[in-house]
């Protein structure tokens, strides 16, 4: 589904990515973890080419990212959420869920109308369809964005700390989400400081610092007995605590 | 005073009134369309076109609206585009508008987050779907308020159409007074009409301003 050759990445003499290559399997659930600063942020971005890149090769889906005529197709089939939200907070919900289909995948308005409902249902927030973005809480909001990304049927689903930005008690809504996406075998991207959803909903964790993927793999192996010194550190800076425990998750009950 | 003898021209005034009310609507709309196209090519990001069209605003914005009045007037026909005194006051105060508005514009642009654009990226939208769908309703609300600013100015800006002779308010003003004597009255009753339009859309503005800022974000 993603298959990242030898890709790097300055701005002028620093270097934020070196050398990454990941591949990425349909229906995968990959955990993105690192301290800030280790290019998490920019990596993502390459991948719906927000960002672009110096070397290497990116490829989604069998679409070339170097191609700019294939990147059109590219961002129909990665969707993305931000820590920020970025909902339009001069469209209603319901518009902000039509707007790119009517846009971009040329939608009728009704059928446009009719998934964008069901979305919003997926993420119980069918009541909302007429409120402003500014009515509702951060919880809502990152819902609503998660629907918005839905909305254009993508292939793959990239989040970038969308709980980084949430009261603790609104996160355990949006990890729902999130959750049940992948059960339903979307192909995920997650950086992520939820370490409960790293180990209980990824199949796979990669550590990321100075630029490079320093660890990969299943996320019991990964950060119970992790072997990077600079991973161990970095789960000691985070404090990571929930190591056996099975019921998972800050917050995973609503509140 | 004597203010019979303006009562008596009072259909002269009326229908010159109107002149000035359609000039100003024509150089509001004129210079909106055009700054709003400036400030769409400015996010193109191209420099050469950005080095150009900055040169634009700045001379424009630089330049005495009286100069730009003249420059058209003359010497359009100089290089043979004949213009008459309507066009020519049209196209001055476009050019003039169209510099203002385009930088208002373009503050208001600056003023939306990234993040906006960039949601709108990763949905596929391209550049003119982004522009006028996501960036340029949020930009035009901040906007609004300085917007009007501009239009009051150049609603009295268009006073100086009366040097190339078109026949606007001030201009028949003039006239009247060269006619009849008597200049402080036709002054008076001028400076009311003008006032007459601007005060409203100023207050307009500032009621806007109080109705948006505190739902800004
Ligand atoms: N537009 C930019 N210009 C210059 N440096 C940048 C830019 N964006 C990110 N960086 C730098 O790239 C590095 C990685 O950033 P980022 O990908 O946001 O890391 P993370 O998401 O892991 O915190 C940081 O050192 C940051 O300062
Ligand atoms: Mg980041």
């Amino acid at each position: 589904m993603i298959e990242v050759k030898g890709v790097s990445k300055s701005y002028g003499a620093h270097e934020v990515l070196r050398q990454v290559s990941l591949e990425v399997e349909p229906g995968q659930v990959v955990a993105i973890i690192g301290p800030s600063g280790s290019g998490k942020s920019t990596f993502l971005r390459m991948l719906n080419g927000l960002e672009g890149f110096n070397g290497g090769s990116i490829r989604i889906d069998g679409h070339d990212l170097s191609v700019p005529r294939e990147l059109q197709q590219v961002r129909r089939q990665v969707g993305m959420v931000f820590q920020q939200f970025n909902l339009f907070p001069h469209l209603t919900v319901g518009r902000n869920v039509t707007i790119a289909q009517r846009l971009v995948l040329k939608e009728s308005k009704a059928a446009a109308e009719k998934r964008a409902r069901r979305l919003l249902d997926r993420v119980e927030l069918s009541e909302k369809w007429g409120s402003y973005p500014s009515q509702l809480s951060g919880g809502q909001q990152q819902r609503v964005a998660i629907a918005r990304a839905l909305a254009m049927e993508p292939k793959v689903m990239l989040f970038d700390e969308a709980t980084s930005a949430l009261d603790p008690e609104l996160v355990g809504e949006v990890l729902d989400v999130m959750r049940s996406l992948a059960s339903e075998g979307m192909t995920m991207l997650v950086v992520t400081h939820e370490m409960g959803f790293a180990r209980n909903v990824a199949d796979r964790v990669l550590f990321m610092d100075g630029g490079r993927i320093v660890a990969d793999g299943p996320p019991g192996r990964l950060l119970d007995n992790p072997e990077d010194e600079r991973l161990i550190q970095f789960l000691r800076r985070i404090g990571n605590h929930e190591r056996s425990d099975p019921t998972p998750v800050s917050g995973a009950q609503p509140a | 005073m004597n203010f019979a003898l303006v009562w008596e021209a009072r259909w002269l005034i009326f229908d010159s009134f109107l002149v000035t009310l359609y000039l100003s609507a024509c150089a509001i709309v004129g210079g909106t369309v055009v700054g709003m196209i400036v400030a769409l090519l400015r996010q193109a990001g191209i420099r050469s076109l950005n080095l150009a069209l900055r040169a634009y605003v700045e001379l424009f914005r630089g330049t005495p609206l009286l100069m730009q009045l003249f420059f058209i007037y003359f010497g359009l026909p100089l290089v043979s585009i004949p213009v008459d005194r309507f066009w020519a006051a049209f196209i001055a105060l476009t050019c003039f508008t169209s510099a203002y508005v385009a930088e208002v514009f373009r503050s208001g642009i600056e003023a939306i987050p990234r993040g906006q654009s960039e949601a709108a990226t990763a949905l596929g939208m391209g550049f003119f779907h982004r522009f006028f769908w996501i960036i340029a309703p949020q930009a035009m609300r901040v906007s609004l308020p300085p917007l009007i600013g501009v239009y009051v100015s150049v609603i009295k800006d268009t006073s100086l159409a009366t040097v190339v002779g078109y026949n606007e308010l001030t201009r028949r003003a003039m006239e009247l007074m060269l006619r009849f004597g008597h200049p402080l009255e036709f002054f008076i009753t001028v400076a009311l009409l003008y006032f007459a339009i601007c005060y409203p859309i100023s207050k307009l503005s500032e009621a806007l301003e109080r109705k948006l800022t505190p739902t800004a974000r």
